[in-house]
């Protein structure tokens, strides 16, 4: 096995050439300097706090996320607070940790639909269904008082994770609900007027085609 | 020679044992020092032009499909196996015979289905056998004794393929014994919710928000197992590997390919002797150089294993010919086979993409697509049916071209020369694969393909070798895209990195603790994302390498360089001598697949400067072998470079004029010595009546028994210079001119 040890040892040249390379280094660009700046601040407890506020609300978003980041290390309560306003932030890298924070660290959500749902004993009726076509849909009614939304899947083979005009709504475990259908409750997320877009994610994080019903029920 | 094959079939005696062994891949038995050059699969009618083009080696298949359906067919197709092998014994050409008990029983799956994985419904995965099935493992044996013992008695045969691309279809298997196994590795039982990889980690909960994983992670360690050991096909790999030795009695060296269609984590193949890539060289024929290192990262954790890569000679239609968007006029091949899936591979891409990979240090080069690169219609193939069509009649040839002129006579030189200590590396992380989703697979990044048109060189570092090893401390700049899940002990090699200076440059989903220096320019194109224009997909990599290298220009200036941006270098040293690779990546629209404007296919002419950061006192050209023009300007090496087409060059650069070769003829030893002890001389040896011999003068000597030593002549490939003997005398001596010859020396009294 040849190690870059191994390599180096044969590079006489090279190695030399190394250290010119080194010597040759030219001034660093500002936007550079700044970020090992503020990073070399918020990495040392005793410039921490002093250099916190103003990271939070730097120009850059990549200091922006480092910091949020670095406060949630030191303090997660502060950061969840902190957080808060960062979640619409208007950069996508910022966003993201953000909401990694709201999410308790974890993506779930106790959603039962309650069709299906052995505590609601009541009779049901259909009122409407619409079947979706690539992931969107319409409504064709209103929803009456008293009725709700669900989505139906039929019966999954494998686990899935929806999101419903970019909020999450649950996840199907296929082995904790072998069989089982599964259906969402989107009462309160479905835009009654327009359209609405479902997206799912299969258990590798990618999106899966998956055809499903609109229901409205009462 | 004698002890290495008593080593050797210790080895073998081991494996017969059921231990795991790498078997070494001595080279070619024509000559052990040269590379590879193999076909991948060929129909024995071409195969004539194959040999007489330079290849010296053939895989072959034993299709296991007859050993249960027809014993007539299988025992005529025996026959005809060897009697093809003895063809190639006669030939002194290689055979690697792959034996694709992996696809037991082809497409018929009644005879599979015993032995297949067991999906999470109960279903049969009739794509995958599942090899932890004690019945599959009998089965295998019984095949794979019985195809050994067929064909041990063939010398032609010195490698075993145990299967290729089989892992696409493998899964867990839900069965008992799979299970079982997880538990005695891990600890713990199989993960219900894992295919292949993690759920994402958005999706996990308590996912730490930092994305740093620890090591006992649960997800992480049976992400890895799976890969490592969990669906059995590499212990598949060395079982099969292993009964070939048993069965043969001698060295059989094995293969495996695609070597990287993994996730970036050490042990596919199990430990097969060469791991092999397939590359495609459309769009970019720059690919196989970062694919290479992905190759070479593999190696690194598996002690022996050799690194060959292969190019294919197909290309998708859909991607660079689409059937439903005719252009007008069609051309002339797409009338001829309309229903074409995969043409011929553009000849000028196939070019180009070979000098890449002589760039890279590789054991061995090879091609596959035989029923494209040649006429399968002389075979009984239909204009008008799918699949493989020959549609460039000038692949073949430019092949044929570089082989003669750079693979063949260069070919121990390419094997010997190493890469440099690494200094840009791109990191790949398993973590992130894992629970992201994103990795090469084998594919090489464009990133990778970025950073090798920035002439930046690019070593692909995994995360297993930073565990083992730490960042190399020569590396200046770490290119980090899809890094948005990192192992702790990256992190921390990462932040360790930063520390001492090194450059981060990264994607916006980097993990956050990591404060990159700068961000990846956004001009990278996936294969679903490019446009439909080839002109302004090659611009956008254009301008993003132009960026890359200003971004880091205060940084990090690359030790070989070009000043125009058509064209890429390589370097590889040995001590003194470094070895400079410059490639024209110029390229347009040609008449073959240019009119559908998805990709350029037509090489162009170009000129610029190659600059290399020392001061040399002689530059060769190798592969016209004679001294160039070069200028020392600022303690730097400038050597000017024009092309006719997107071809490459050679450059051997050393501290001072290489001086003359010493060559004595003693019975039949060879000897050659030099007094550059430091520069690895490339040598060639042309005998009465033999074919020429190649090789390499290193450490200032080479020695080598040889028959037909009664008149021959050794030729300094560098310098040109000849020497011509009679018996044991030199009766006469030339040499190229200084910048001006044409190939080839003249010998004067």
């Amino acid at each position: 096995m040849v190690t870059w040890r191994d390599l180096l040892a044969l590079n006489v040249v090279s190695s030399l050439a190394v250290a010119a390379g080194v010597a040759m280094a030219g001034e660093m660009p500002a936007d550079v300097g700044h970020r090992r700046e503020v990073a070399r601040a918020l990495d040392n407890a005793a410039t921490f706090e002093s250099a916190l506020p103003a990271a939070l609300k730097d120009d850059d978003p990549m200091i922006r996320r480092y910091a949020l980041n670095a406060l949630y290390e030191k303090d997660p309560k502060r950061a969840l607070d902190a957080s808060k306003a960062m979640m619409t932030d208007s950069s996508i890298a910022v966003r993201q940790v953000a909401k990694s924070m709201n999410r308790s660290g974890g993506l779930y959500r106790e959603n039962v639909a309650r069709s299906i749902d052995p505590q609601y004993d009541h009779d049901i009726t259909r009122v409407s269904t619409v079947r979706a076509k690539n992931g969107v849909f319409e409504l064709a009614q209103a929803v009456p008082e008293g009725g709700w939304i669900e989505l139906w899947f039929r019966t999954p083979k494998e686990d899935l994770y929806v999101w419903l005009n970019g909020t999450y709504l649950g996840q199907f475990d296929v082995d904790n609900q072998p069989g089982q259908q599964f259906r969402l409750d989107a009462t309160a997320e479905t835009n009654r007027t327009g359209k609405n877009e479902v997206v799912v994610k299969g258990a590798s994080g990618n999106a899966v085609k998956v055809g499903f019903t609109v229901e409205v029920l009462k | 020679m004698r002890r290495l094959a008593t080593v050797l079939f210790v080895g073998c005696a081991v494996l017969a044992r059921g231990d795991s062994v790498t078997v070494p891949a001595p080279g070619p038995r024509s000559n052990p020092d040269d590379q590879v050059r193999f076909f991948w699969y060929m129909n024995e009618r071409f195969y004539p032009q194959c040999v007489a083009a330079g290849f010296n080696t053939f895989i072959t298949f034993f299709s296991s499909t007859w050993y249960f359906t027809d014993p007539a067919l299988r025992d005529q197709q025996t026959a005809e196996r060897l009697r093809f092998l003895a063809r190639m014994e006669e030939d002194g050409v290689d055979c690697i015979d792959q034996v694709k008990i992996a696809a037991m029983g082809g497409r018929s799956k009644e005879i599979r289905k015993p032995f297949c994985q067991v999906n999470r419904d109960g279903s049969l995965n009739l794509g995958s056998l599942d090899y932890n099935n004690p019945a599959t493992k009998l089965k295998v044996r019984e095949m794979a004794t019985f195809i050994a013992d067929n064909l041990k008695d063939s010398p032609a045969i010195v490698g075993v393929q145990p299967s290729s691309e089989i892992r696409d279809r493998s899964v867990p298997s839900w069965t008992k014994e799979y299970d079982d196994a997880c538990r005695r590795a891990l600890g713990f039982s199989m993960l219900s919710n894992v295919v292949k990889r993690a759920p994402h980690y958005s999706c996990i909960p308590g996912f730490p928000v930092s994305r740093i994983v620890p090591a006992d992670n649960q997800y992480l360690r049976y992400c890895l197992w799976f890969w490592k050991h969990g669906d059995g096909w590499n212990q598949y790999q060395d079982d099969v590997a292993g009964i070939f030795n048993e069965r043969f009695g001698r060295p059989i060296y094995s293969l495996y390919d695609p070597i990287t269609r993994t996730p970036p984590v050490w042990g596919s193949g199990g430990h097969v002797s060469i791991g092999n890539q397939w590359i495609y060289c459309n769009p970019q024929p720059c690919a196989p150089s970062f694919v290479v290192a992905e190759e070479q990262a593999m190696a690194r954790g598996m002690e022996g294993m050799q690194v060959m890569a292969m190019l294919q000679g197909i290309a998708y239609r859909n991607r660079i010919a689409p059937k439903d968007k005719a252009p007008s006029p069609k051309p002339a091949w797409s009338i001829d086979r309309p229903n074409a899936r995969y043409i011929t591979m553009p000849a000028d891409l196939l070019r180009e993409g070979f000098w890449t990979l002589a760039s890279r240090r590789i054991d061995g080069i090879g091609l596959y697509g035989w029923n494209s690169i040649f006429d399968s219609t002389l075979t009984g193939e239909k204009k008008d049916s799918t699949g493989y069509h020959y549609t460039d009649p000038t692949a073949f040839p430019v092949v044929s071209n570089f082989f003669a002129d750079v693979a063949t006579p260069l070919g121990p030189l390419l094997r010997a020369v190493p890469e440099r200590a690494p200094e840009v590396a791109i990191l790949e992380s398993y973590a992130h694969g894992f629970f992201a989703g994103r990795t090469s697979f084998g594919w090489g990044y464009r990133w990778g393909e970025l950073a090798t048109l920035s002439n930046l060189q690019p070593y692909a570092l995994w995360e297993e070798e930073i565990a083992r090893d730490g960042i190399p401390q020569t590396v200046k700049v770490l290119l980090m895209p899809d890094c948005e899940v990192l192992t702790e002990k990256t992190f921390a090699a990462v932040k360790e990195f930063q520390a001492r200076g090194g450059v981060v440059v990264s994607d916006e989903r980097l993990v956050p603790g990591l404060m990159p220096d700068f961000l990846l320019p956004d001009c990278i194109l996936s294969q679903h994302n490019r446009s439909a224009s080839a002109v302004k997909d090659t611009a956008a990599m254009r301008k993003g390498a132009q960026e890359l290298r200003e971004r880091l220009e205060w940084a990090y200036r690359p030790y070989g360089d070009t000043d125009n941006r058509d064209i890429f270098c390589h370097v590889r040293t040995w001590k003194d001598g470094d070895y400079v690779f410059a490639i024209n990546d110029r390229r347009g629209y040609g008449d073959y697949v240019g009119p559908w404007r998805r990709i350029q296919e037509k090489g162009l002419p170009c000129k610029g400067t190659v600059r290399l950061r020392r001061e040399a006192g002689a530059v060769y050209d190798l592969v016209n072998h004679r001294r160039v023009e070069a200028h020392v300007v600022d303690g730097e090496t400038e050597i000017p470079v024009s092309y006719k087409t997107n071809d490459g060059r050679i450059f051997l650069a050393v501290s001072r004029p290489l001086g003359s070769l010493t060559i004595r003829a003693e019975g039949d030893t060879l000897s050659v010595t030099s007094p550059d002890v430091d520069v690895l001389v490339p040598i060639e040896i042309v005998r009465k009546g033999k074919k020429p011999y190649y090789a390499v003068v290193r450490d200032g000597a080479f020695s080598r028994k040889l028959d037909g030593l009664d008149d021959f002549s050794v030729r300094d490939l560098a310098t040109g210079d000849t020497y011509f003997f009679r018996g044991s005398s030199l009766y006469c001596r030339g040499s190229s001119l200084y910048c001006g010859s044409d190939k080839g020396a003249s010998p004067s009294k």
